[in-house]
């Protein structure tokens, strides 16, 4: 039998990379007193790209956008070490880019249900991010201008680079993550509003730049603050989704502004890990490892918890 | 003779009196026609459908429509309207107000909608508008591609987990025009297969007696093929109203809208009660969200009271209650 997958969906600039560099970091900062690790389960040499992301993070950067999420088929084994055993599966964060999404939104007709698509409508454990202080509504369409290309833009692959006439067209969030997850759904034929048995999916919303937040609004917790900001993505999760098989979760992975000069001297004086953040639950409780979200996504539950 | 039943002699939509009499014991669970005119329930979800229902985001075609059927009747609203009259505008600002916020004034949840990239180009351009530009919304114009075009959204009634489907056409006022006009002037086979029936009336234009014929006329039709389906008579632009009894001759202008109610209502052939329902889907005085947008949705949410409709029913003129106009 195959290893679990765990695909990561997002738009552009939604904070993949930054979660998957602090992420890499967390795999590699041994902490003996932690009783559930993710770890690496292969060679070095796989994980290049995150520690490439890692790197950036620890000296203070955000890693160029762009940088990982459009190279083609990285798919890293990983493995979760408890009390009870290890359990092995991938992070597969390849086919869902940003710019693919926005090209499924918008059915350029050579995207249409391409064969990547196809292929991967059999994750049944997402991880899907967007960042909490830009979520772009219906009525901010049009007036965004054009984001500069930056990063590792030239080595991206010409159908992974967006659109320049669509360019400054960046699709709602709610609308354009709505018809990417529907659209799994439906390669997997599950009507529109199922609710399939209780672990056969789950889904994890990570409000990325959670520390850009008002302390207020982050106090009455994500999902508080998903109903608020995203109404629409909220109420479809709902409707297609058991709550057992739905978390969200607040997600500062670097723990700050790296911008703010003081709080990236933390980070490289500490490292990403020990600066990043999830924060869920009610009573809202935050913790220290950025990897707790793909631990509830690969057994329904914190291992950790009492 | 009236839809659903095309014999000669029925008149279960007016008077409970079966055509078929001799074939029926029971004509609401037996006479196929009438089956037809009564909207679908709402089903749970398959878990698993048959097919892959590719679709691709734009406003659906009737093929699509049509394959819709097989796995859950979708409830099918015809948005019907003179040009200009606010059809467009109307379902534009549904899916924003369902966009802004949390669906917890509705009965159901939103599930779903194969028509998102078109709801998306809808509000774009709404976005775009500038009041007292003129032309309004873009104006939904006669073409191949569009014609008809349906939008669609799926809602999950939290209770019991079943979901209706929702389709709402869109279709350029100039075909009611039409209609109007020479009752083959729309497609049947369009018509047949609506369950609902949404009348979009200009009630900032109350005044104007051009408007109150061509809404008379359109109310006229869709009494002659509605049978024992829903009619809604939506009054748009009714922020217009507000601002207008605000400033010159408030009585004029409120008077002219229960007017155009009073006519329409008389002038209405139809079986089943008419529901009136004043909106804005802008509100220009205050330039923001209109109001009361969602409310025909709720309607079409709401248990759907059974035929037979021939008893008569005191209409209420939620317009004028609303607007604290008194009767």
């Amino acid at each position: 039998m195959s290893a679990p997958a765990i695909a990561v969906v997002g738009l552009s600039d939604a904070g993949k990379s930054t979660w998957l560099g602090a992420l890499c970091d967390t795999m590699e900062t041994h902490i003996e007193s932690r009783p559930v690790r993710i770890e690496m389960d292969g060679v070095p040499a796989l994980f290049h790209e995150l520690r490439g992301l890692r790197d950036a993070l620890n000296v203070g950067n955000y890693p160029p956008h762009t940088a990982i999420v459009h190279h083609a088929d990285l798919q890293y084994p990983l493995r979760c070490t408890n009390a009870k055993g290890i359990e092995r599966f991938v992070l597969d964060v390849s086919d869902y880019s940003g710019e693919r999404i926005s090209r499924l939104y918008r059915r350029a007709d050579s995207h249409v249900w391409d064969d990547g698509w196809k292929e991967r409508a059999g994750r049944t454990r997402l991880a899907v991010l967007l960042r909490a202080d830009d979520i772009r509504r219906l009525s901010r369409r049009g007036l965004e201008p054009a984001a500069p290309r930056k990063g590792l833009a030239h080595v991206i692959p010409t159908e992974h680079q967006p659109d320049i006439s669509e360019a400054e067209r960046h699709p709602p969030t709610a609308l354009a993550l709505i018809e990417a997850l529907q659209a799994m759904r439906a390669w997997r034929r599950v009507g529109m509003g199922a609710q399939l048995e209780v672990g056969a999916e789950r889904v994890a919303i990570l409000l990325t730049a959670w520390d850009k937040i008002s302390v207020e609004t982050r106090n009455r917790g994500p999902s508080a603050f998903l109903d608020q900001g995203a109404p629409l993505l909220a109420a479809w999760l709902r409707s297609n989704f058991r709550a057992k098989d739905l978390r969200v979760y607040g997600l500062s992975a670097t723990g700050g502004d790296l911008s703010d000069q003081t709080h990236a001297k933390r980070v490289r004086e500490v490292g990403v890990a020990a600066a990043g953040y999830v924060e869920h639950g009610d009573p809202m409780q935050r913790i220290h490892d950025v990897s707790v979200p793909l631990e509830w996504l690969l057994f329904g539950k914190h291992l950790s918890d009492p | 003779m009236r839809w659903p039943c095309r014999r000669e002699g029925c008149t279960f939509g007016d008077s409970g009196v079966c055509g078929r009499a001799a074939e029926f014991t029971d004509p609401e669970t037996e006479c196929d026609d009438y089956l037809a005119s009564q909207p679908p329930d709402a089903i749970a979800p398959p878990a698993q459908l048959a097919t892959f229902p590719s679709w691709s985001g734009n406003a659906l075609g009737p093929d699509f429509a049509g394959r819709m059927d097989l796995a859950n009747p979708p409830l099918r609203v015809l948005v019907a309207g003179q040009p200009l009259s606010g059809k467009t505008s109307l379902v534009t600002a549904q899916f924003l107000d369902l966009d802004r916020t949390p669906s917890t004034s509705l009965p159901a949840q939103f599930a779903g909608s194969y028509t998102l990239y078109g709801y998306d180009r809808l509000c774009d351009a709404a976005f775009r508008w500038k009041e007292g530009a003129g032309a309004d919304m873009p104006h939904t114009g006669r073409g191949a591609e569009r014609d008809p075009a349906w939008l669609h959204l799926a809602f999950k009634f939290p209770e019991s987990h079943k979901v209706r489907h929702l389709l709402l056409s869109d279709m350029p006022g100039e075909l009611f025009n039409d209609w109007c006009g020479d009752k083959d002037g729309l497609d049947p086979s369009l018509i047949v297969p609506i369950n609902v029936f949404w009348v979009v009336v200009d009630a900032s234009r109350a005044k104007e007696k051009l408007q109150r014929s061509a809404a008379r006329d359109l109310l006229g039709r869709v009494g002659e093929v509605a049978g024992s389906r829903r009619v809604e008579v939506i009054l748009t632009k009714s922020d217009q109203v507000v601002r207008m009894s605000k400033s010159t001759k408030p009585e004029s202008v409120l008077d002219a809208v229960a007017d155009l109610v009073g006519q329409l209502r008389h002038a209405w052939t139809g079986t089943v009660p008419l529901q009136f329902t004043p909106l804005a889907s802008y509100d220009g005085t205050n330039k923001k969200a209109g109001w009361r947008t969602l409310e025909p949705i709720r309607h079409l949410l709401e248990p759907t009271p059974k035929a037979p409709l021939h008893r008569s029913e005191p209409v209420s003129d939620r317009y004028v209650d609303f607007m604290g106009m008194g009767r």
